[in-house]
């Protein structure tokens, strides 16, 4: 179970307003001069935190989520989200995170019991499990909505949160529904079905009373999934050829081994690493690309190499120093996806919040049945 | 108290006003760019420190401002700061803790994983139904027929001949009759015999043929009946989850490919854990030895061969067993 730091909510940013006047203060408020013309120059995403300062909190909080048993580990939540978070900055103002520790305490004590048991499940009856994955399964697209909920409700910019409104029924047809028919199509499908729910989740999202929307055109979506696939073809090939290599020469008595195989592994290992991060960064360019919020648009250039290097070089700085290195990991992937990403305002960049205001207290009762849960979609 | 300088929202609309905050008499006021407010201090609150970012103070009315990292709310009598989260802070500022901590952490995790886990696994897996791994071995063995293994080609008088040898072990070991000899033959295994949870012990006539000495045989057979006496395979099972799941939590999630980042560890974790318990195996396998009468160089004989036959070329680290010369000095050759 993952989540992704660095990643601020599902979308991010702001809002014109060509609509009435900004309600009046309950404040004496001397109001505003005329509107000035709408700046729409380009407003860049940045990542200020850095790694030293990253590395102090995530260690300090990791020790004492240890010598907790895990309790606090829900306060490091916060404080890792809040440090993401409140780095993230665009239009010269970051974002908020505001969850409270219990809440996502009691979602990861319910996730982490159901993961133990099937786990213990699946080793000890292995024929078995299946059973018990099905009402989970069931039950998913309720619980990724729950997450969904919670988590843009807890974010903010600039005083006002976000909030995701995506209903049930249709989390059941692009969560449940879909994927079952992309079985039968072979995985035909699954591109289709991913752009789907990309939709649903950024297209439930909203800023305030500033809509977000996505639309996912399909042919660049497949030309994503076909260029991995052959790619992946390929690499079954060369994989393949590695071990039958192998095998003859180790003689057919036996199972393959020796340096070929050991080739292979890597390769294959490699090989899967390389497709994961160029389809992940491919799509993450074109979501953005095609995301909306009220009139403004996105632009993400996430370059693939650049992607690779990092991930790259992530893992190999993270095994050479036994995890030491996560931090430093985290925040320099959380830089550049940042400084890819650029708001192309439409208009004048402000967002009202939902309700006239009572943002807060009508987000209250909704958070009593949200449920925070890390997944690694 | 001087004023700071702060940016304002009003919670209702998303722009940022710049302001000044200042707190006199327990009022704090808000002024500027069009915002004049008070509140009494006992009203607002204010985030915990996090490095040097900004804090956010939160109105009653839903609006917000952010302050400094510095800023700070002169202290009131009777109101309870969020102590712990403010001490945390302190050691999140300062390098000596941090390092600290990361000499503990890594310290912790060393032990918890070469110590801690196997000792919990050892004792929760003598408390578990014995009927859990029959079951396994069942479905491992009924798996294994289907894909790897065909019948033995051994004359019958051979077979019966290690069945009784195995019986006698058994007995030996004050094992019950629920430990059973299963004979059966794969060319692709290879010269081989493994335990099955719950009391199967499979003998491959390639192993057997591989031998010179029918005690060689028995040697592995008793090495065997250790795995099945320790419950290796519960506990292996048990320590390999909690260890992967310690990882995981720690490694975990940074790339958001968790399982990739952490299955290097999870796979050098399962050598080691599988390495000892073969050295466990061992020594329970010699002793039993000792017992039946039977010479203990035939184990280590053996091995030797059979490492020396079918490579054993990966270093120790990688490996799932123990070398062989590893294996005969703990024999205590």
């Amino acid at each position: 179970m993952t989540d992704q730091p660095g990643e601020p909510p599902p979308a991010s940013p702001e809002e014109p307003q060509n609509g009435p006047p900004p309600l009046p203060f309950h404040i004496p408020a001397e109001d505003a001069a005329p509107p000035p013309a709408a700046d729409l120059t380009p407003r860049a995403f940045q990542f200020t935190g850095s790694a030293g300062e990253y590395f102090r909190i995530w260690i300090v909080n990791l020790l004492l989520s240890i010598a907790t048993l895990g309790i606090y580990s829900a306060w490091a939540k916060v404080r890792r989200l809040r440090y993401f978070y409140g780095h993230t900055v665009v239009d010269g103002s970051t974002f908020g995170y505001h969850a409270s520790p219990i809440a996502i305490l009691k979602g990861r004590m319910i996730a982490y019991t159901v993961v133990a048991t099937l786990a213990i499940l699946g080793q000890v009856a292995p024929l078995l499990v299946s059973i018990f994955y099905l009402p989970l399964l069931v039950l998913m697209p309720i619980v990724l909505v729950r997450a969904f909920r919670f988590r843009a409700a807890n974010s903010s910019f600039r005083g006002i949160r976000f909030g995701f409104d995506g209903a049930e029924p249709d989390a059941y047809r692009v969560y449940l529904l879909l994927p079952m028919l992309g079985v039968f199509t072979l995985g035909l499908l699954y591109p289709f079905v991913t752009a789907r729910q990309r939709e649903f989740v950024v297209g439930n999202s909203r800023h305030g009373q500033s809509p977000f929307a996505l639309e996912l055109p399909i042919w660049p979506v497949y030309r994503i999934y076909v260029t991995a696939a052959l790619a992946a073809a390929l690499l079954f090939v060369l994989v393949g050829t590695l071990v039958l290599g192998a095998a003859l020469e180790s003689g057919r008595q036996e199972l393959p081994s020796g340096p070929g195989v050991v080739a292979a592994l890597v390769l294959f290992y490699a090989g899967a690493g390389v497709l994961y991060v160029s389809v992940r960064t491919a799509f993450e360019n074109l979501v953005w690309n095609h995301t909306t919020l009220d009139a403004h648009r996105f632009d993400s250039r996430l370059r693939i190499p650049a992607m690779l290097a990092i991930y790259g070089s992530n893992l190999v700085g993270i095994a050479l120093t036994l995890g030491l290195a996560v931090p430093w990991a985290r925040v320099r992937l959380a830089r550049y996806r940042a400084q890819a990403l650029t708001l192309l305002p439409a208009g004048p960049l402000v967002a009202e919040a939902q309700a006239g205001g009572a943002e807060e207290s009508a987000t209250g009762a909704e958070l009593s049945d949200a449920m925070d849960l890390d997944f690694g979609l | 108290m001087t004023p700071a300088s702060a940016t304002y929202h009003d919670g209702r609309t998303s722009q940022a006003r710049p302001v000044r905050v200042h707190v006199e008499d327990d009022v704090l006021r808000i002024e500027g760019d069009g915002v004049a407010a008070s509140y009494p201090v006992g009203a607002v609150r204010l985030e915990v420190s996090l490095g040097n970012l900004p804090r956010r103070l939160d109105l009653p009315d839903g609006g917000s401002c952010m302050v400094e990292a510095t800023f700070e709310l002169p202290p009131r009598p009777g109101a309870s700061a969020p102590r712990v989260e403010r001490w945390v802070n302190e050691l999140e500022m300062r390098w000596l803790p941090a390092l600290v901590a990361a000499a503990l952490v890594l310290a912790g995790l060393w032990a918890g994983i070469a110590f801690g886990v196997p000792a919990a696994a050892k004792v929760v897996a003598a408390r578990m139904n014995p009927a859990v791994e029959g079951q396994m071995g069942r479905q491992t063995l009924a798996a294994l027929d289907r894909l790897a293994l065909g019948p033995s080609k051994m004359p019958e008088d051979r077979r019966a001949y290690f069945t009784a040898r195995f019986a006698e072990l058994v007995r030996l070991a004050g094992a019950g009759d629920e430990y059973v000899l299963q004979i059966r033959a794969s060319p692709a295994v290879g010269p081989n015999a493994f335990a099955l949870p719950g009391g199967t012990v499979v003998l491959l006539d390639e192993l057997v043929e591989a031998a010179e000495h029918d005690d060689e045989v028995i040697a592995v057979l008793a090495h065997e009946i250790g795995h099945l006496r320790e419950r290796h395979t519960m506990r292996h099972v048990l320590q390999t989850s909690v260890a992967g799941v310690l990882v995981a939590a720690v490694v975990g999630d940074v790339l958001s490919i968790s399982s990739y980042a952490a299955a290097l560890p999870a796979f050098l974790l399962e050598a080691r854990y599988s390495r000892d318990f073969e050295l466990e195996a061992d020594a329970f396998g010699l002793a039993l030895l000792d017992r039946a009468g039977v010479d203990r160089a035939h184990f280590v004989n053996f091995l030797t061969r059979l490492e020396e036959k079918h490579g054993g070329d990966l270093p120790g680290f990688l490996s799932t067993h123990p070398r062989a010369d590893e294996r005969g000095r703990a024999a205590g050759r």
